[in-house]
């Protein structure tokens, strides 16, 4: 076997371009008993990844990776090169581990628990079969999630890299992830809320929650703040689980709920007053800290106004300078612009936007896709309690969008369906004599559409846009957000 | 030292704010006050309802036979008599205001006076049987009463009667002690549970629930505001009782800790109950649901020890009995049971913290659904 065969050439080489801690950890994994061994998941995890031959696709993860598109090529190249990915795909290489980077590698895993393991062309005596299993499990129980494209599964090793990468250079609690996610189940009687979510939040950062109605994205919210217990699974908040340091975290968590949670009977004076106290801020500092938090929401002049007496966008904005009064390191807003009127709602973006300049990670639960574009550098889409998607905005739009192609045609077309039999056409849709088609790109589809509809009817227009959220929302969870 | 100051300021906070909410709702302050004291009077008045039969006495005969006669009917505890002419005592019982007519014929005195036979009418509106028959018991025994005055020498067989307190208690100053306690519990559940439940109605639980106070800070809180907002009704049904109704108390000291305990077991309850039950309508009915029965349960009518074992031991389960047993004490000096003041009021100490610690604990230990 040649050195360019085995997994531990290519972690080396991968290492070499990504400094990735992730890496350095499946080596640890696979490498340490001193023999090399292929990963060759179904799923494919990274050697698949990094094995599509696809122009489109190397530029995303050339994105995804923040290195040049030449250098992901260049090993891309050199994996075909050594015929790994085929001798993968085709199973013919009998020392064999498999590493399942899924959810469905996990419930895979956890299948094997129950079954002996070929190691090695050997069979692995229980107790290491059983250790070595368990750290797989514990491995991919963190960096997994069920996605069912590479791009999502490549955020979440991103993310993973990260936090390796930061704790390898040292543990200050600063890179510490802000939200911890691992494998969270949650279930009402017979109906699982939340199954087996797993993603991350890096401290800073501006992270958005998304799913329709009874996605269970309310759910994952309530455990994460400690208002509702976790069936099974894990929550980490700046380091702390929330079921054993919920004091801790609640002292470094700042709420704003999507009811307020103001007492309305009372003064904005008295309410954040009340929460003065239950936070234990100083007597000193109490009173400087209410008037600026006042000041920065603008409510200094209604100070001593009952809450019922204000609008929505002033109930808002003061539950939001109530979350911040006791300065924490990470604040959740549900819903933070639910009925509120649209200058309002621009004040409250603009507050946000300006606590991730404080160093703040925010976690946003919205129904408004533009707000969730406009403010949060990440998304995660959950629906039916499953994580579909975690990326960022723009690479959501790349990754599962592909291009939309807009058509305005002379006379309404009878080739739809020559379109839809386009390889990379994925949607075709015609309301009169406007076409919108849905590509999984643009390199070569586009010269075919023109052909084809333009030999049948003139073409008054053409435009071709990237998709909005909501229609990478549809497509991923086969409803409307607002649902 | 820090966390106590911690604690204590949580406690204060949570103190000062509900006090604060439950003075801007002017219509459950007023509610506070008004229905304690409502029910203090109604039950009150409903016992005097249901005890004296209103009875005409329609008197032909005015002689000394005749006066004695209705004096005996007047000291019988059975009815409230008034006197009334044939024609006005005939439009009384039509009218349903009454329950009996007795009419002492013209010559009941030379009858009774020359011992012939006399018939003493008794028109009764048997309409009710508990009034009907408390009228059947009532005239006959009156008339022995009588006999047994006027003619001291003919009735040999007369009780000999040895009293264990030195005077006697009557039944409405007996019960409206024991109402009382129902108007605490009433009163303390409403002014706890209310803003408990109220919590959750309004989604301001989740303030609570995601600060790092302790749940035992915030219920003590909660509750010490309860307990501030139950005091002007307190006063206003004890001096209902007092100087209204005219039940003096034997020991004052005892009132005023009886009734504090009472009302912190109360607030405790409220409080624990409004917050698992989170619907202020659902705990309103649930508060007036278990006041009554636990009322008439726990000897309110009457001492628990005359009535069947089942009944007694079911009926020391609950606080309510000792509460009325220690008021009993402190405004009549009766002891309802052998366990001595002392245990009484131990037991009750321990119902307090018991509810207060569990309180804390179902809120602590709250959770949202969804």
């Amino acid at each position: 076997m040649q050195p360019s065969d085995t997994i531990g050439y290519w972690l080396s080489y991968a290492q070499r371009y990504y400094a990735s801690a992730f890496f350095e950890v499946l080596r640890a994994h696979c490498i340490e008993r001193g023999k090399a061994y292929v990963i060759t998941p179904p799923q494919w995890g990274v050697i698949a990844l990094l094995s599509h031959d696809d122009g489109q696709t190397i530029s995303t993860l050339a994105l995804q990776l923040g290195v040049d598109a030449p250098a992901v090529t260049n090993i891309v190249k050199r994996i075909e090169q050594s015929g790994l990915v085929q001798r993968i795909r085709d199973r013919e290489d009998q020392r064999v581990v498999k590493v399942f980077l899924t959810s469905e590698g996990q419930d895979i895993i956890r299948s094997l628990d129950q079954v002996v393991t070929a190691f090695n062309e050997q069979v692995l005596p229980g107790d290491q079969q059983q250790g070595f299993l368990k750290q797989l499990h514990h491995l991919i129980a963190r960096v997994s999630t069920v996605t069912p494209g590479a791009g999502d599964r490549f955020g979440l090793l991103k993310d993973y890299m990260q936090q390796e990468v930061s704790q390898s250079t040292k543990s200050s609690p600063r890179m510490t992830p802000a939200i911890e996610i691992i494998d969270l189940c949650k279930t009402f009687g017979s109906l699982r809320a939340v199954d087996h979510l797993s993603l991350s939040v890096q401290q800073g950062e501006i992270f958005g929650l998304l799913g329709p109605n009874g996605s269970g994205k309310t759910t994952t919210i309530n455990m994460l703040s400690g208002l509702s217990v976790p069936t099974s699974g894990e929550v980490r908040v700046m380091g702390y689980n929330v079921r054993r340091h919920a004091r801790e975290v609640r002292q470094l968590l700042g709420a704003v709920p999507q009811e307020t949670a103001l007492y309305e009977e009372l003064s904005a004076w008295a309410n954040l007053d009340f929460h003065a106290d239950l936070f234990g801020i100083p007597p000193k500092e109490k009173k400087k800290r209410i008037t600026t938090i006042l000041t920065l929401v603008q409510l200094l002049d209604r100070k001593d106004s009952p809450v019922r007496t204000f609008s929505g966008g002033m109930k808002r904005r003061l539950a939001l300078g109530r979350a911040l009064l006791h300065d924490p390191q990470l604040i959740y807003l549900d819903e933070p612009t639910l009925g509120v009127d649209v200058q309002a709602r621009r004040a409250i973006w603009d507050y946000i936007l300006s606590l991730r300049d404080q160093g703040k990670t925010v976690l946003i639960t919205t129904n408004y896709l533009e707000e969730a574009q406009a403010l949060c550098e990440r998304l995660a889409i959950i629906d039916h309690g499953t994580l579909v998607a975690l990326d960022t905005p723009e690479h959501l739009k790349q990754t599962y969008g592909g291009s939309v192609v807009e058509v305005e045609t002379a006379k309404p077309t009878v080739v739809l369906e020559m379109l839809r039999a386009l390889a990379g056409v994925k949607e075709v849709k015609q309301e009169g004599t406007h076409l919108t088609i849905v590509t999984e790109g643009i390199n070569n589809v586009v010269p075919q559409i023109i052909n084809i509809v333009s030999h049948e009817s003139e073409l008054d227009d053409l435009a071709v846009r990237e998709p909005t959220l909501d229609e990478i929302f549809l497509h991923l969870t086969g409803t409307a957000l607002r649902d | 030292m820090q966390h106590m100051i911690y604690h204590l300021r949580v406690i204060w906070a949570c103190m000062n704010k509900e006090i604060k909410s439950a003075l801007t709702e002017r219509m459950g302050t007023i509610m506070g006050v008004f229905l304690p004291v409502n029910f203090l009077i109604l039950l009150s008045l409903f016992a005097l309802g249901g005890g004296l039969a209103p009875t005409a006495v329609v008197m032909q005969e005015t002689g000394p036979y005749a006066r004695q006669l209705y004096d005996a009917m007047a000291h019988a505890h059975s009815f409230r008599l008034q006197m009334a002419s044939t024609k006005e005592a005939r439009d009384l019982i039509q009218a349903g205001r009454i329950v009996a007519v007795v009419t002492i014929p013209a010559d009941f005195d030379t009858r009774v006076q020359k011992n012939q036979p006399v018939q003493v009418n008794v028109d009764v509106n048997n309409l009710n049987t508990d009034f009907t028959n408390d009228i059947r018991r009532a005239v006959p025994l009156s008339i022995t009463t009588f006999y047994g005055k006027a003619f001291p020498n003919l009735v040999t067989i007369t009780p000999r009667e040895h009293d264990f307190y030195a005077h006697d208690t009557d039944f409405i100053p007996y019960l409206t002690v024991s109402i009382l306690v129902v108007a605490l519990m009433i009163s303390a559940l409403l002014q706890a549970g209310i803003p408990a439940a109220r919590e959750w109605e309004r989604a301001t639980i989740k303030e609570l629930l995601l600060s790092p106070a302790s749940g035992l800070s915030i219920a003590i809180g909660k509750m010490l505001g309860a307990l501030v907002m139950a005091f002007v009704p307190v006063v206003v049904v004890l001096a209902t009782l007092i100087l209204l109704i005219g039940v003096w108390p034997m020991y004052w000291g005892e009132v005023i800790g009886f009734t504090l305990l009472t009302m912190v077991i109360f607030i405790a309850y409220g409080t624990l109950l409004g917050t698992l039950v989170k619907q202020r309508m659902a705990f309103t009915a649930l508060a007036f649901a278990t006041s009554l029965p636990l009322f008439f349960l726990s000897g309110a009518l009457g001492p628990i020890s005359f009535n069947v074992p089942l009944i007694q031991i079911v009926a020391q389960l609950f606080p309510v009995y000792y509460a009325i047993v220690l008021e009993q004490h402190a405004f009549h000096g009766f002891d309802l049971n052998t366990y001595g003041v002392g245990t009484n009021v131990m037991i009750l100490c321990a119902y307090a913290v018991g509810v207060i610690v569990l309180a804390a604990l179902v809120l602590r230990r709250s959770t949202v659904a969804s």
